[in-house]
């Protein structure tokens, strides 16, 4: 049987079928990035408490539409513990809207241990409906994990060149 | 293990137990007073809070920085 190909970029054109494995839909918008911002550090952050602190990751973001969601996703870099024991340290996502107080959308947990080569990546994400098209702050807080009160933790530790590790918050708006 | 001001001031703060984040790393007095916060405290949302005063300067730390190199 002879074998016939289709050049896809030039021989199809229209709408497959939903019968035929496609859509049906002559335009798709749902699931669409509309926005993305980004913020980033190199600051090391060094922190001995139980108690949230800032990290130096935070966003403002305005969204188009009450129905968009936010994909927000961070990358927290080299997490180090200094404690000869080890440590667990713990970071959260908070969001505000319009200069109100803050609310925590989602709280992580990270072990680390105490070598130079035990440095850790925690990397928290999360989906977030925010029903709002007021100004959005989403930004990334940290703290010694409780039980763990000893030394310190830090993030964005230095690296062997003599500079600091980056890291980066970034969040999309997604049409739904 | 790399030595550096933060570890100092752990050294420093275990006598009385402080506890502080400490921004990158300061290099004079008016760059500790921006960037290196000692907690005494937290809300309701376990935020910490900061003191208004710092129980060790910038040159205390490096002082003892130098002795542990």
């Amino acid at each position: 049987m002879a074998l016939t190909t289709v050049k896809l970029t030039a021989g199809v054109t229209g709408t497959l079928p939903a019968g035929n494995g496609g859509t049906g839909a002559t335009s798709y918008s749902p699931g669409k990035v509309l926005q993305v911002i980004e913020d980033d550090s190199t600051t090391a952050t060094t922190f001995t408490d139980t108690t949230y602190v800032d990290v130096g990751l935070q966003v403002t973001i305005t969204p188009s539409a009450t129905s968009s969601k936010i994909l927000v996703m961070a990358n927290c870099n080299g997490w180090k513990c200094n404690s000869s024991g080890g440590g667990a340290g713990q970071m959260r996502i908070q969001w505000d809207q319009a200069g109100g107080s803050y609310t925590n959308l989602a709280e992580y947990e990270g072990h680390n241990g105490y070598a130079d080569n035990e440095i850790n990546n925690i990397s928290p994400m999360y989906l977030h409906s925010p029903n709002t098209t007021s100004a959005s702050i989403y930004k990334v807080q940290a703290a010694q994990l409780n039980g763990f009160s000893s030394g310190s933790m830090r993030m964005n530790n230095r690296q062997a060149d003599g500079g600091y590790m980056r890291s980066s918050i970034i969040v999309m708006e997604i049409a739904v | 293990m790399i030595i550096d001001l933060a570890e100092a001031l752990i050294e420093l703060c275990k006598t009385d137990n402080h506890k502080f984040v400490m921004y990158g790393m300061p290099t004079n007095q008016t760059e500790w007073e921006v960037n290196v916060k000692f907690i005494n405290g937290k809300d309701e949302n376990n935020n910490a809070l900061f003191s208004d005063t710092q129980p060790f300067t910038y040159a205390q730390t490096k002082t003892k920085l130098d002795s542990m190199l």
